[in-house]
């Protein structure tokens, strides 16, 4: 008898691979079908979860091995978590892409297919395939940005080489695996060096996809810089990023507990990283720069997470683990659903009033669709932690697993947690900045002299259905939590329920425990405390309460108004992190007679704009090593080939000598 | 370890008391107390001669105006003396003149902000001052004074204050802004005037380019006289707006 999941899961990948062809009958067909396909992807990804691992195809492969397409718990779960992203944005692609040519709808199709490839793979050589092909899939999405040339091709290729520097860095992790195991079937690795080699390369090669410091460039350079479309930049920011933390768990899951310093080693990475994306975040005047940072920032929480679950295990820390872990799955579903709603929010963002810039937007954003305009602001608020959204659940997890390194053993694992907690601290802060910025910006304030942007229906429905998604993820958490413990007891090797309970008189399931004696979450209580609370004012206010309000002009230094009407721009509003934390973000200031933005009159003598520039220390690090590879290749090429066929002869001599060297010693 | 953690526990607290004791006398040094004319000398005469003498007019033939008075201790040569009782304030300028030259009497200025309990927020406008009186403002900020232990900062924009704190003489060009500054002030609010350039123009009264005095501009709640007015005076008067004040515990004559 055929097993239903596993026909949902052929079903799905066969349909998301149709997309290519279907591509030809018109691009809305191409989109139904991805949208279909991750239809039955989420319902296959749900079986797997409820009744179980199955397999769905299994066939002979290279190297005599058997190659297994299929879900378990792990896989399943982020599979799930993809395939919603991918829903609302096959929805929205129906609209959004106008563009001339198929080529778009394919590469996206492609994408999509290999990343759910990616997720079935029950074989480490499937596994790298997909990774490559999922890798030259979003580099030809990019590329079908607004023309193939100058910015858009070299951002494209950045992206490339860091992909392929990922896959190289993965490549070697499963070289390791084989070299462990004698196999390419995803079997456990036992031996601690070996796995130490292969917990590295995983920890880079992943965190290259994932864009985590110091590769955050992979990240944000191809969304901002060649402004890729953005269906585009949903799926590479929400569901790419997530292919790259599936690895690490899948990688992880079958590693031994390592020494406690590989907890110590992502603990640091994910909370530069987590700090850094969101003060880059804060100061970005992109519309998809700057949820592109966010993505960094989210991805740092995630690693802080899954370094605290990483020491807790190599210490013996049953508790701490397992709530560590549920922390960072919750904190990537999280982020994946509302990252995704955040950029096709975007793209609403840019079809309305044509820019990319948040000073231009200028509010125009607004009034065009309410249901994408629900979705800008649920999503934006859920990265800004707010209380009952998924984000904030997953945050104040993160923030709960901190809170309990003290338990960690050794001064310097404490003093990092320590560490570790006040980054992600200071970078939920600067996050809450940069989503008001985002969102306030581009929706809620309207100047009287900026012109209406777009009418738009179509992004409305799949937005609004994504927001539902964010809220029900959030104020549902516990259950969420009981859904997806299947994928964390495969990473525990032991049984374990979902750190949810029973508090006060409350039903069992109203709340996430942390570990006693520890923190306590109810995500339901909390929209029913914002409901009473909301009653009392709105009480207090038709039983006759006092309110009184008013309007005064905008103060600008005590000088008039300005007659064409004082802006408060984008740029303004986060001006006071350039310049507090000007020496992370290496603020320069320029003085500009026009040109840049427009960021800072002052009068006097002369009248000049102040732009003020902020750095990434690792891009320029990035741009010295580039030039210095290129002129080390320059001088390697003028030595080696200077052009004279006698120095050729040589080489050929020479090689010629060594491989007879070599034969008559092996010989 | 740094010398100045050492030294800091070498030398203990050095901030200021007031008000919760009263303010010393190297607080608020002579000079920077009112003149008054003692007791046993010929009143009439001493007045005539002094408000001959006097470059701001604050002495009349029968009184002294003390919102004018710029502590040039002119009048000293006449047989007024310095050390008067300090931290006086009003909330009208005639409160200010004492007749016959003598000691103010102990009276204590409105508390429009009194419902609004410890926090208060200063805006400090310079309405055209010698940049003496800003100094001393400010200098509420610094360790020894440090009036954020009372509560009491200092903000950037009128939209984040209560107080308006004018020092200087108004100039014309300040005079719109400064009412912008005012009516972007949220309620409830309170303008304090500081000094004498503040009050009714000090030594530049009738200045052409100036518009004394602020009253006329601004409903002023409160002057502090002085020439500047030491900190603690300028403390005891926004103390007197928010209604912590509960006597002027002027410094003995
Ligand atoms: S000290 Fe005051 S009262 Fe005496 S002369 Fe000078 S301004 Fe006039
Ligand atoms: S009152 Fe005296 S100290 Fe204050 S600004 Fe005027 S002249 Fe200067």
């Amino acid at each position: 008898m055929i097993d239903p999941s596993a026909l949902l899961l052929d079903a799905s990948l066969a349909t998301l691979f149709a997309a290519v062809p279907a591509s030809w009958g018109g691009r809305r067909l191409a989109y139904a079908f991805s949208f279909a396909g991750s239809a039955l992807l989420f319902a296959a990804a749900t079986a797997a979860l409820v009744l179980g691992p199955f397999t769905a195809l299994s066939y002979g492969g290279p190297f005599g091995e058997t190659e297994t397409l299929g879900l378990d718990a792990l896989s399943a779960f982020f599979a799930l978590s993809a395939s919603v992203v991918w829903i609302g944005a096959s929805a929205f692609s129906l609209s959004y892409d106008e563009r001339p040519g198929p080529g778009l709808a394919q590469a996206f199709a492609l994408t999509l297919g290999s990343i759910a490839v990616l997720f079935a793979a029950g074989n480490f050589l499937l596994f790298l395939a997909a990774w490559e092909g999922m890798t030259l899939a979003s580099f030809w999405m990019i590329l079908e940005a607004t023309g193939r040339r100058g910015p858009v091709l070299s951002a494209g290729l950045v992206f490339l080489a860091f992909g392929e520097g990922s896959t190289l860095l993965v490549a070697l992790a499963v070289a390791g695996f084989h070299a462990a195991t004698g196999t390419f079937a995803m079997v456990s690795v036992l031996a601690v060096p070996v796995s130490t080699g292969i917990f590295l390369c995983a920890l880079v090669g992943f965190g290259l996809k994932m864009g985590v410091a110091p590769f955050h460039m992979s990240e944000w350079l191809p969304i901002a810089h060649s402004s890729a479309p953005s269906n585009a930049s949903a799926v590479l920011s929400a569901t790419l990023t997530l292919a790259g933390v599936y690895g690490l768990f899948r990688v992880i899951s079958l590693l031994p507990a390592g020494p406690d310093w590989w907890g110590g080693v992502v603990l640091a990475i994910g909370a530069i990283s987590a700090l850094l994306g969101a003060l880059f975040a804060s100061v970005s005047e992109h519309v998809k720069g700057l949820p592109a940072y966010s993505t960094i920032e989210n991805n740092g929480l995630i690693l802080v997470a899954v370094g605290v679950a990483l020491v807790a295990r190599s210490q013996g820390l049953g508790t701490l683990y397992a709530f560590a872990l549920f922390a960072a799955f919750f904190q990537a579903l999280a982020h994946a659903v509302a990252k995704g709603t955040l950029f096709l929010f975007t793209g609403y963002v840019e079809r309305a009033t044509g820019t990319f810039d948040l000073n231009e937007v200028r509010g125009r954003a607004r009034g065009r669709s309410p249901g994408a305009a629900l979705g800008g602001i649920v999503s934006g608020l859920s990265f800004a932690a707010a209380a009952p959204l998924a984000g904030f659940v997953g945050e104040w997890m993160i923030l709960e697993a901190l809170f309990q390194s003290y338990r960690f053993e050794g001064p310097a694992f404490e003093f990092l947690g320590l560490l570790a907690g006040a980054a992600v601290a200071l970078s939920l802060g600067l996050a809450l900045v940069a989503m008001v910025k985002l969102v306030g910006f581009s929706l809620l304030w309207n100047p009287q002299d900026s012109p209406a942007g777009r009418r738009q229906s179509g992004p409305g429905p799949p937005l609004a259905a994504l927001s539902g998604a964010i809220l029900a993820l959030g104020v549902g958490a516990p259950w969420v939590l009981t859904f997806i413990a299947p994928a964390i007891r495969g990473l525990s090797h032991q049984a374990l329920s979902a750190p949810v309970g029973q508090l006060l008189d409350m039903p069992a399931r109203w709340s996430i425990l942390s570990g006693s004696p520890f923190g306590i979450l109810s995500p339901p209580a909390v929209p029913i405390g914002i409901a009473l609370g909301s009653l009392v004012a709105l009480g207090y206010f038709f039983l006759g309460g006092r309110t009184a309000s008013r309007r005064v002009p905008i103060w600008v230094s005590g000088r008039a108004p300005s007659p064409v009407g004082e802006t408060y721009t984008s740029f303004g509003f986060s001006t006071g992190i350039r310049i507090m934390l000007g020496s992370l973000l290496g603020t320069r200031e320029l003085r500009r007679r026009s040109g840049g933005i427009t960021a800072v009159a002052i009068e006097g003598p002369e009248v000049y704009n102040v732009e003020l520039e902020v750095l990434d220390a690792f891009k320029v690090l990035y741009d010295d090593l580039v030039r210095g590879g290129l002129a080390l290749s320059a001088a390697l090429k003028r030595f080696l080939m200077p052009g004279r066929p006698g120095r050729y002869l040589a080489y050929v001599l020479i090689t010629v000598l060594a491989v007879l060297i070599y034969l008559t010693a092996a010989g | 370890m740094p010398s100045w953690i050492g030294q800091a526990f070498r030398r203990g607290i050095l901030t200021s008391r007031f008000p919760r004791a009263p303010a010393s006398r190297e607080e608020v040094p002579e000079t920077s107390r009112p003149p008054v004319l003692p007791p046993g000398l010929e009143r009439i005469a001493v007045l005539g001669r002094a408000a001959d003498d006097c470059p701001t007019g604050a002495i009349t033939a029968d009184g002294l105006y003390h919102g004018r008075c710029i502590r040039c201790a002119r009048c000293t040569r006449q047989g007024f003396t310095f050390g008067g009782r300090a931290l006086a304030n009003a909330s009208r300028p005639e409160d200010l003149y004492s007749p016959g030259g003598g000691p103010l009497p102990e009276r204590l200025g409105p508390a429009p902000l009194a419902g609004l309990g410890r926090s208060l927020q200063l805006f400090l406008v310079d309405a055209g001052s010698c940049l003496a009186c800003n100094r001393e403002v400010l200098a509420l900020a610094n360790p020894y004074y440090d009036a954020a232990r009372l509560g009491i900062t200092f903000v950037n924009s009128p939209h984040h204050a209560d107080v308006l704190v004018v020092v200087g003489i108004p100039t014309r060009p300040i005079l719109e802004p400064l009412r912008r500054a005012y009516e972007a002030l949220p309620g409830p609010k309170a303008v304090l005037a500081i000094g004498a350039c503040a009050l009714e123009g000090g030594l530049f009264r009738g200045n052409p380019g100036t518009q004394a005095p602020l009253y006329e501009t601004l409903p002023v709640d409160l002057f502090v006289p002085g020439c500047p007015p030491s900190p603690l005076d300028i403390l005891a008067g926004v103390l007197t707006l928010a209604g912590r004040m509960k006597c002027l515990p002027g410094v003995p004559a």
